[in-house]
This record gives C-alpha cells, structure tokens and sequence, in this order.
C-alpha cells in the first residue's frame, strides 16, 4: 500500500496573549497507508482537532515534518494540491456550508480547481447523488436539517475528488439516524479506495476503524487496533476514555457465555452469541426506579400549536396539537428526530415561545400572553443545547452571576450563591471564576451553563442535550451532576438524541415525531420498543439492543431491559456460572 | 410579545420562486433592468413620472405574479418615517402667486407646492421600496451572485479584484442568516435567565437596554463563527490563484435583451419627461 501521510516528529503550540504558549501537539509520529480507515480518539482538549488541521495544511507544525503524498505541508506552493486530495468535514455543520443554496455550496471546491463550467457541473451531480441530496440542490443551507448540511458538506469534499476525508467529529451534533448516514457513506467510501480519518467521542464509533490513533494531552499513547486498546482498561482509563459499552456489558456477563470473545459492536456480540438449545428463563425485572414523583402534574400541556415565521411565505409549522404532562418530581424525556420540535417544546415551557393554539400550565403559572414571563422564567431554568451560544459574559464569575444581578442581588449573598452553585457542578471557585468563558472546554462549559442555571434556584429545569459533543468521562459527569439536581427535589426536562442518558435518568418519555406527540410513557417501556423507535428514527439504547440479541439466542431476559446494570444483575439472578 | 424571530420582518432575501416570464430573463438583465428603474426614480425630476414609475414596478410585480401583499408588507414599517419626513415638506414653501395656501397655523404655512412636494417623497420613497423589494422577489442569491458576476467582469481590465468582492456578496448573504441566529440564541440565553425579553410594557429606553448586552456576544460568536468558515473555505481550496471556473453559464437570449432594451428606454423617458 502506497504512504499517504507522514507525521514526523511534528510540535505545534497554540499562542496565548501575555503567557506562554499553550502546547497541543508534542512530537508525534505516525504513517498512514492508502486506503485505511483510522479513528483518532482522546478526552477533549486532547489535540484531535488540532491534529486533524494539520493532516491537511490548515495547520503547519512548529517542528518535525508533514508530508502528504511526499508534499511537505510547510511549503505553501503545495496547499492547493494537498486541500484537494484531503478533504475534511467539519464539526458545526452551519459555518461550513459557505454559498447560499445546495448546489453552489457544492460547487464551491471545483469552481477553486478552475474546472470547466461543465465539469464542475457533472462533479456537483455526481457527489450530490453519491450522498442523496440531488433533488434538495436549490435549497438554502439554512433551511436543512443538521444531518442534511453533513451530507452535503461531504458531497462539496467529494467533488474535490480527494484522496482521503477527514470526518472532525462530524457526527457530535446528529441524531442517531443522521450518524448512521454518515457511518454509511463512511463505509462506501472505504469501499472506494478513499482513505478515511475520523475523530469521535463515540467509542463505537472508533471501533468501526481498522486502526486507531490515540491522543492524551497532546502526545501520542496508542496507535494500533481497537481490540489491542479496548480490551486494555488499564489504558483506556489514563486516556480518559471509556470502552465501547457493548464490551463493557459484555464482559460483564462473559462468565454466563463464555463464547463472548470481548465483541466491539452490536454485530460482533451477535455473531458470537451461540443459538441455546433450550431456552434459559429469567425471573421479570425489579422496578428498579424509585420514583419519588407524584401522581401530581407540574406541567399540563393542551394541544399546543404553534409555527414559525407565521404569516410570510417561510411558515413552518414547529409543533401541532401536543397534549403532554410532567409529573412533579420526575425526570422527563423527550426524544424524536432532529426537527421533529424537541427544542422548540422546551422553549414554550419557559416561555421563549407562547402557544400560538391550546393552553400550557406549567407550576402556577398559565403560559400565554397574560403571563408574568419573568416569574415564570424565574421558575424554571432552562440549559440550551449549544453551550457556545449561551455563556455571553467574559468571565466564568460574571456569567454565573448574570441572572442573580438582574434581580439585583450583589455583594456578599452574589458571591455565595455563586460559589455555591459552582460547587454543585463540581468547578472550583477561586480556580475558574475568572477563567475565560471562551477558552473552556466543552465539558467546562456544560458545567459553567448549569451553574448559572442552577443558580437561580428553578423549581423546573429544562435541559436540551446536554451531553451532545462530550467525551465520555465528562458526560458521565454531567449526567451525574443531572441526578443530583433531581434528587434535591427539581423536576427534570431533558431532551436528548442520546437514549443511553434518557435510560439512565427519566421515569417518563414522550415520543415526538414532525411536531407531534406520538406517545408518552414510562422510559423502560418506551425506550424497549425497537419498532416503535426504529419507524420514528430512533435507535433503541445499546443494552436493549443486547437484550434483543440475547433473546434471538434463546437467553430470555427480559424485555423491557434498557441499561446495562439491568443486564448484568439479570444475568446475577441466575446464580454462579457452572457451565 | 415575545419574538425571537428576528428576521421575519425582513422582506429582503425572500426570493420567490413563481417561474414567471420576468424571474426566466437572465440574471443580468433583471440586475440591469432593476438598476435602470432605481437611477430612474430616485432622480426623476417630475411627480407624474414618479407616479409612472410606480406603476411600472407595479406591473412588473404584476408580470412576476407576485402577490401585492409580499409587497405591501416591506412598506408597513418604514412607513411612520416616510410620514416624518413628508411632514417635513408640508411647510417647506411660502405661499405665492402661483402657490396657493391652504392653510395656515401660527406662522407655519402649507401650500400647493408643500403638498405636493410631501406626495413626491412618499411616492419616491415607496416606489425604491417596491423596486428593492421586486428584486429580492425575483433575483435568487445564485442569480445576484452570478449575474454580478459576469456584469463586474470588466473590472479585472482595470485590475479591481471583481472576483474577491462577489465573494464578499456571496459571504454576506450567508452571513446574515447566521447573525439572526446567533442573536436569536444569545438573546433567548438572557431572557431564559432574567432579562426582560418579550415581556409586555416596556419604554423605549427599556428595550434599547436591553439590546446592547446582546451585541458584543453576538460580534464574538460571528467572529468565531468567521473563523471556522474561512478554514473550511481555506480547506476546499479558496485562494489558489487559479482562475476560478463557475457553475453556472448564463445565457443572454434574445428576449433578456428586449427587456433589457425597453427597461433602458422607460428608464430614460422616466429621467428626463
């Protein structure tokens, strides 16, 4: 196989204004082949991003060398010629999309190469088509769906005919349909000989790869299969990371089949699974939640409509006729595809949105044109899904303070409660108030975003995807930091892509689909039900994807498993493995 | 009310895609025949060849088959302005011979001549409204940008960079989306943490204040936002020297050309009757 890239030796550090600079990269070294598929995992801050910029010259390193196709990066001649042959698709699908409809986006790279009008004609085609996107090409960026903007950021690199793509952590802002599209083109890609580089969180993900680069504070710790680091803990965990989860259940319950042969995906644990003669029952699930909510609702809501951009020739009509409630006390979740008016429910709960028809009761107050908007708000806090957007002040202490000096509140009573609403997210106090709220970490600014929620005291919270684009240590984190929240007596409103969190934190989960309520019920339930989730886009939870699996087998565990201590402590009931 | 859509009351940018006979013409004819109209009535000396140019972008709309209430609804809010500045022009004469007065309030006069003069700058007012408005009707982005251009092509014999400034065009109408957005996130983030957006019975000074801590945020993320859409240009290839190929290749018929002849003629006649 012919060298396609070629680190040496290579250091790179980030200039910081009146300090020293900050060091991400020191002195790694790697090759990669034509033709290979390779994941490049690590904690955030760990130097991924900064690595992958440089694997295609937006990036030139302070010392060592890169080469690609024997090119060196330094040379600025060679940029052209490296940017077409390594394309790379971008976190944020927004900012990268650069013209103003499909098609010209598309275009974009060719129109760069200064190809014919016909050729880029015939490449914009092609690609648009390899990705599906062909008959949306005179839409405006603005109006598709996350996952429609990745896909067409990956035609405008295919149009490039590159060599090798880079994926930056290309799936973090999807639903778990619009990952699997992009698993999907990744696969096809391979399939044509192009070499593919992806960065990612999800440790499945990276399990997909023939090889993986593993980076911990700058420097290079692993670069080999996903077998040899997975199934070293020891590892894993000064890195930072997790295993898959479908490794973690299945060690777990190896002892009872010891056919397991440490399985990475849903698929491997699958074919290792041998068919049973005889089927092994098992005894039915203890209700394992210990629900302290009431059958008291501290959210009513009456078949709430509402459009966006209402009245011009751009309405879009958000949500239609939802009637839902949240008990007092529970954790709630909300689950639907990307578009289907998650966040947009969320907002009315607060009162960003009013219902444009029905009625909405949240606690005491009757959400409509009457309402007192800051009390109401004052009563339930709300954490939005893209940290970047909701921290505004400068400093770490101001931002927290923000909310607390609106109702006027300064001196001592500010600092205390601000100390202590940092201290219930786990941030120190005199370490990070007067941190830049900019230069934090993506974890750091979750934290930073639910402290100053919390500081306020709602009685409500609201919280749309928290964890999205988090590593594995800090959304566990997060999530940890969630139950607390509950178990000092809040009610919880999550809404997330990511079923695994909504399995371990809510009691009840409604279920939306293109703006309505398909159905709301307990979360074991509900989140058990692969049909269900599969016809509205949703994929069920990894450990009951397991239970599935192991109940085709003829273990018949049972069914309304949906995280993975279930599984383990089902598998205990049967008592000491003898064979 | 509470309303974070900032960008619904802008009617610009609303292309509308009805397939007419004038959105078909090439691009530089409409860019051309749009420009003509503008020169034509913002400098036309006579109210009676306002009034027909009014009605001539009236017909165009007509011809365009988009509905008047698109139109009208770009006009609603500058309105209580163009009132102001009409207001203005009520006093501005003396009466004269050939300048009757109408009426008189302490030493301020209204005369023919003011009269008229208030109807000419609303007329012209929103006539260029109209004129605006008809062209984000019916020019696509990708019409602008290509259209433009090819029309600024010459510029390069002159060695202006035509080029890097449609680029800039092309950036700026993605841009703008962009901007509502982030103004829309950052003012939710302070309203759902106390500051007093959409809350009913507000003074003006109410609603300017609370506009300004929104701004430097909103500069901050549009900046950072920049940043990461100059790397992705940057990684697709932008600034390589090359000539740049297009994706589009307009093709000027003989129809654009008569309407661009007869925008150029009514235009004239318009200018100088």
């Amino acid at each position: 196989m012919a060298l396609l890239i070629e680190v040496n030796q290579v250091s790179y550090s980030y200039p910081v204004p009146g300090g020293p600079p900050h060091p991400a990269l020191r002195d790694i070294s790697f090759q990669i082949n034509e033709g290979e598929h390779i994941a490049i995992v690590g904690a955030n801050g760990s130097g991924k991003t900064t690595l992958a910029r440089h694997l295609n010259a937006l990036f030139v390193p302070d010392s060592g060398t890169i080469r690609i196709m024997g090119l060196d990066t330094k040379e600025r001649a060679n940029h052209m010629k490296i940017h077409q042959q390594i394309g790379m698709v971008f976190q944020s699908p927004q900012e990268q999309m650069i013209a103003t409809s499909v098609e010209e986006d598309v275009a974009f790279g060719p129109e760069n190469l200064g190809l014919s009008t016909q050729d880029i004609q015939q490449r914009v085609r092609h690609s648009l088509e390899q990705v599906g996107m062909w008959d949306q090409r005179t839409r405006s960026p603005q109006h598709l769906s996350a996952g429609q903007m990745q896909r067409v950021a990956l035609a405008g690199i295919l149009a490039m005919q590159p060599a090798c793509v880079i994926f930056d952590e290309s799936t973090a802002m999807l639903d778990p349909f619009g990952r699997e599209d992009v698993l999907r083109n990744i696969e096809t890609l391979k399939q044509s000989g192009i070499t593919v580089i992806m960065i990612t969180h999800f440790m499945e993900e990276a399990s997909l790869a023939d090889r993986i680069i593993g980076l911990h504070q700058g420097q290079l710790r692993f670069d080999g299969s996903p077998e040899d680091l997975f199934t070293d803990d020891k590892l894993v965990k000064s890195m930072n990371l997790d295993k898959p989860r479908v490794l973690w259940f299945a060690q777990q319950i190896t002892p009872w089949i010891p056919t397991i042969k440490s399985p990475l995906t849903v698929e491997q644990f699958k074919k290792q699974i041998e068919p049973r003669p005889a089927q092994q029952s098992f005894a039915p699930l203890e209700d394992h939640h210990f629900f302290r909510n009431t059958q008291e609702s501290l959210v009513i809501g009456n078949q709430i409509s509402f459009t966006y951009l209402q009245n011009t020739p751009l309405a879009h009509q958000a949500l239609e006729d939802i009637s839902f409630s949240v008990r007092k006390g529970s954790v709630h979740g909300l689950i639907g595809a990307t578009g289907s008016g998650k966040s947009t429910l969320l907002q009315h709960l607060n009162g960003l949105y009013l219902p444009q028809t029905g009625t909405l009761k949240v606690g005491p107050f009757e959400v409509n044109h009457e309402t007192d908007l800051l009390q109401l708000r004052r009563y339930t806090g709300m954490v939005f899904q893209n940290p970047n957007y909701q921290l505004f002040e400068q400093y770490v202490g101001d931002e927290i303070a923000y909310g607390l000096k609106v109702l006027g509140i300064t001196g001592s009573e500010l600092r205390e409660r601000v100390k202590l609403a940092m201290s219930q997210v786990g941030l120190d106090f005199e370490e990070f108030k007067d941190r830049m709220t900019f230069a934090l970490s993506g974890g750091e600014k979750r934290k930073v975003a639910l402290a100053s929620t919390l500081v306020l005291d709602p009685s409500l919270m609201l919280l749309d995807e928290p964890t999205a684009g988090l590593d594995p240590i800090a959304r566990r984190e997060i999530l940890g930091q969630m139950v607390r929240v509950h178990n000092e007596g809040k009610t919880l409103v999550v809404s997330s892509h990511q079923l695994e969190d909504l399995a371990l934190l809510t009691d009840h989960v409604t279920l939306l689909s293109e703006g309505k309520a398909v159905c709301t019920r307990e979360t074991e339930k509900i989140l058990s039900a692969h049909e269900l989730l599969h016809q509205y886009q949703m994929i069920a939870p990894i450990a009951a994807q397991m239970a599935s699996v192991l109940h085709e087998k003829g273990w018949m565990v049972p069914e309304n498993i949906i995280i993975g201590q279930q599984l383990v402590a089902a598998f205990q009931t049967l008592g000491e493995p003898n064979g | 009310m509470a309303n974070f859509e900032f960008t619904q009351n802008l009617s610009f940018g609303q292309y509308l895609p009805t397939n007419s006979w004038f959105h078909q013409r090439d691009p530089r004819a409409k860019i051309l025949t749009i420009f003509f109209l503008m020169i034509a009535i913002t400098f036309a000396r006579n109210t009676y060849m306002v009034l027909a140019g009014l009605l001539i972008v009236l017909l165009i709309f007509l011809i365009s088959q988009i509905p008047l209430k698109n139109a009208l609804r770009g006009i609603r809010t500058p309105l209580p302005f163009l009132i102001f500045i009409a207001f203005f022009q009520l006093f501005r004469f003396s009466p004269a011979a050939d300048n009757p007065l109408i009426l008189s309030i302490w030493s301020f006069t209204i005369t023919m001549q003011g009269l008229f003069a208030a109807g000419t700058i609303i007329l012209r007012f929103v006539s260029l409204i109209l004129t605006i408005s008809l062209a984000s009707f019916t020019l696509s982005t990708s019409d602008l940008i290509y259209g433009l251009q090819s029309l600024l092509k010459p510029l390069n014999w002159l060695k202006i960079p035509s080029e890097d400034f449609i680029m800039v065009v092309q950036i700026t109408l993605r841009f703008l989306p962009l901007l509502g957005q982030a103004t829309e996130q950052i003012a939710k983030a302070q309203a759902a943490r106390g500051a007093a957006w959409g809350v009913k019975n507000q003074n003006f000074k109410q609603r300017i204040q609370l506009i300004i801590p929104v701004i430097v945020p909103m500069f901050l993320t549009s900046l950072q936002k920049a940043e990461t859409m100059a790397m992705a240009m940057d990684s697709r290839g932008y600034g390589n020297h090359l000539t740049r190929g297009t994706y589009r290749q307009l093709t000027f018929m003989k129809q654009d050309g008569f309407l661009l002849v007869a925008a150029f003629f009514i235009s004239a006649l318009l200018l100088f009757l």
